[in-house]
């Protein structure tokens, strides 16, 4: 009966810095659940190919770094496997990251409705958003392991890394699209800029083109992405004859992936709770 | 009374005027910028302390800061000030159909509303049966809800709404959607929350409905509490302090949409040539209004509708009821009154709309609106003086007895 209940919420202004409440998150499971199986349906119900647009973006990607980097500019890839195999488990790496980080960025003014009538832990909009993006990227990834496959490439013992490679994507695409998503309720221009700044990312990551080896400043530079780690990783754990990414790279990258997902935990945190005000 | 199911202690939300809403990236950049506009407070200095199973009504005008006050318990927006204890869980139904989707079945809609609501898959499981029969959309179920009419739409999300049983609940409004019957059943359930122990927060210009189901009411004027205390009082002296002259801002609401063809200039309810909104039922009760016809509208029509507690609609009049054939007003400036009779509408609170039209289709705005409430100060029939009236009007007709043999 509700005189014995328990439960006392404290309303009051928050601390300027804080984190947001990983048991509340771990109570709104279902919620989350429901929210991303909502977005899979949206999506694919109201979409005539269905599932298939899951596949259109990364081939797309692949056939452009195929003319560009493998036809016109003729860049080998390394390893034992055509290029376009190679650039597409480049691609699939890719997904991992901006999959969670452009669904996770849009994920609060998409739901404003919602967020102005009903309480709910905000973190559950961008990570259902996420939680649902990851039914395209296990698309992709399920279809590349058919082509390596049906071209005669079977991964070796090292497939059993590939979900490692992919945590390692989703981990730093999370961390950057909860951060965004807060910015950009906040600052209305940001989701003009962001389509910008994904392409020049995906530009200076190494998925179309090998990492440029040396002591120059631009390989060292580019040696410095957190990204590139995951992307060898995950080049290393499906095709055959590509080096390994060095333990200090995965480290470091981790390292920089725990960081950032804190450090937007606590911009989030920062903004949520006058988002309401705002939009 | 135990431990208050809310303790409120000096709980107040401010908004920035100017500085707030959109930023942009460019005014984040400009490094140390000035303030712009000032600041207002929704709602200031709220010490209050509500009973578990109290149904508390908050009244107040538009901006008086009583959708502030239950974002505020609801948690969807955190108070500038002051702090609040709430013990037990807390629905908040601010809004009919949160997080419905028209792509989805009805089935998915209950999941994903329920789930939003705060409700987990097992009570929802044991739920479900009884979300649908409330409802009455059964047979609808796996249609997705753009198929749905707007009334069924909004009979399933109050369903869900009402199905989430948690221990205080905070209501919205919710009931301006939804025909009578089903406003009715809306009703019936929160009372039925009440007495089953449950705290009730309810704002609503309903004065009927809250009269019926609250005991206490809080009055909030400008973000402050202006009166709290017995539902009656507090609802008496709301009306009596109500203007029933429409103000500018109420005026430039109603003449929204209007396209420039149209516009209100003024409009009051009088009695004895004063503005009242709390009337004797003895005396005559005077609509005027001014209003100003820009382009000439063939076929433009002023009526007032008069709508009971229940909301529903008593009488309509139209400004040519009875003329012999359509009007046409002329571009100009009119002035016109509408006499209510004394003696005909029972003494309860009434909605009075005022509204202009052309052919009986296209309205020109929202129109104005006011809660009027007849008073009985005579009685009307003196031999019984207490008897409640019947009725949504009270009989125009007399009776005409003889006695034919002693």
């Amino acid at each position: 009966m509700p005189g014995s209940s328990p439960h006392i919420t404290i309303i009051a202004p928050g601390p300027f810095w804080g984190l947001p409440d990983p048991l509340e998150l771990w109570r709104a499971r279902t919620l989350i659940g429901v929210l991303a199986r909502r977005e899979v349906l949206i999506r694919y119900a109201s979409a005539g190919l269905g599932a298939a647009w899951a596949l259109v973006t990364p081939l797309a990607l692949v056939a452009a770094f195929s003319i560009g980097f493998g036809s016109v500019a003729g860049i080998r890839a390394p390893g034992d496997a055509p290029y376009w195999l190679w650039a597409w488990s480049g691609v699939l790496a890719w997904q991992c990251f901006a999959i969670p980080m452009s669904r996770g960025a849009a994920a609060l003014i998409d739901n404003e409705r919602l967020l102005g009538r009903v309480y709910l832990p905000r973190l559950a909009l961008p990570l259902s958003a996420i939680l649902a993006g990851s039914i395209d990227a296990m698309i992709c990834a399920a279809a590349l392991l058919a082509a390596l496959v049906a071209t005669g490439h079977q991964p070796g013992w090292q497939v059993l890394v590939l979900p490692a490679a992919v945590l390692l994507g989703v981990l730093l695409g999370t961390a950057l699209g909860i951060t965004l998503s807060a910015l950009n309720a906040r600052y209305r221009d940001l989701r003009h800029a962001l389509p910008v700044l994904m392409q020049l990312l995906l530009l200076l990551c190494p998925v179309g083109y090998p990492a440029p080896t040396g002591d120059g400043l631009l390989a060292r530079l580019l040696a410095l992405n957190p990204l590139a780690p995951a992307l060898d990783l995950m080049r290393w754990s499906l095709l055959p004859g590509i080096a390994p990414p060095s333990a200090a790279a995965l480290a470091g990258s981790l390292a920089c992936g725990l960081a950032l997902l804190v450090v937007g935990a606590a911009v989030f945190r920062h903004h949520e709770r006058t988002i309401v005000d705002r939009i | 009374m135990g431990v208050p199911a809310i303790t409120i202690r000096g709980l107040g939300k401010r908004y920035r005027l100017g500085g707030q809403g959109y930023a942009t990236l460019r005014d984040a950049l400009r490094w140390g910028r000035p303030r712009s506009g000032g600041e207002v407070w929704a709602l200031r200095g709220l010490d209050l302390d509500i009973a578990q199973g109290e149904a508390l009504a908050i009244i107040g005008g538009n901006g008086a800061g009583k959708s502030t006050m239950l974002k505020l318990l609801a948690r969807i927006t955190e108070p500038s000030e002051g702090r609040a204890e709430v013990r037990g869980r807390v629905g908040a139904m601010l809004e009919v159909g949160t997080g419905f989707h028209p792509e989805l079945s009805g089935r998915d809609n209950i999941r994903l509303g329920s789930a939003i609501l705060g409700m987990d898959a097992g009570e929802l499981a044991r739920r479900f049966d009884a979300i649908v029969d409330f409802a009455g959309t059964a047979r609808f179920l796996d249609e997705p809800l753009k198929h749905w009419s707007s009334g069924m739409q909004a009979r399933l999300a109050f369903s869900v709404a009402a199905h989430v049983d948690p221990e205080i609940l905070l209501v919205d409004e919710v009931l301006a959607v939804g025909d009578a019957e089903f406003q009715r059943r809306c009703l019936g359930r929160m009372a039925e929350a009440t007495s089953g122990g449950r705290t009730v927060l309810f704002t609503s210009h309903q004065l009927g409905a809250v009269r019926r189901l609250c005991s206490r009411a809080l009055w909030l004027d400008a973000g402050r509490a202006r009166m709290l205390g017995p539902v009656d009082q507090v609802v008496n002296a709301y009306l009596a302090a109500t203007v029933a002259t429409a103000d500018e801002a109420g005026l430039d609401r109603a003449n929204l949409g209007c396209q420039g063809r149209f516009r209100w200039l003024s409009a009051t309810i009088e009695q004895d040539g004063q503005p009242a909104c709390a009337i004797a039922n003895g005396a005559s009760t005077t609509l005027r209004c001014r209003f100003e016809i820009l382009v000439p509208a063939p076929g433009l029509r002023i009526f007032a509708d008069v709508l009971d507690d229940q909301h529903e609609l008593v009488f309509r009049a139209f400004h040519d009821e009875h003329e012999d054939r359509p009007a046409h007003l002329a571009a100009g400036v009119w002035s016109a009154m509408l006499e209510i009779p004394p003696h005909v509408l029972p003494d309860r609170l009434h909605r009075i709309h005022l509204q202009a039209t052309q052919h009986n289709e296209c309205m020109f705005g929202p129109g104005l609106s006011w809660t009027l409430e007849v008073q009985r100060t005579t009685p009307v029939n003196r031999a019984y003086p207490h008897e409640p009236l019947r009725g949504r009007v009270l009989a125009p007709g007399r009776w005409d007895l003889v006695q034919e043999r002693a």
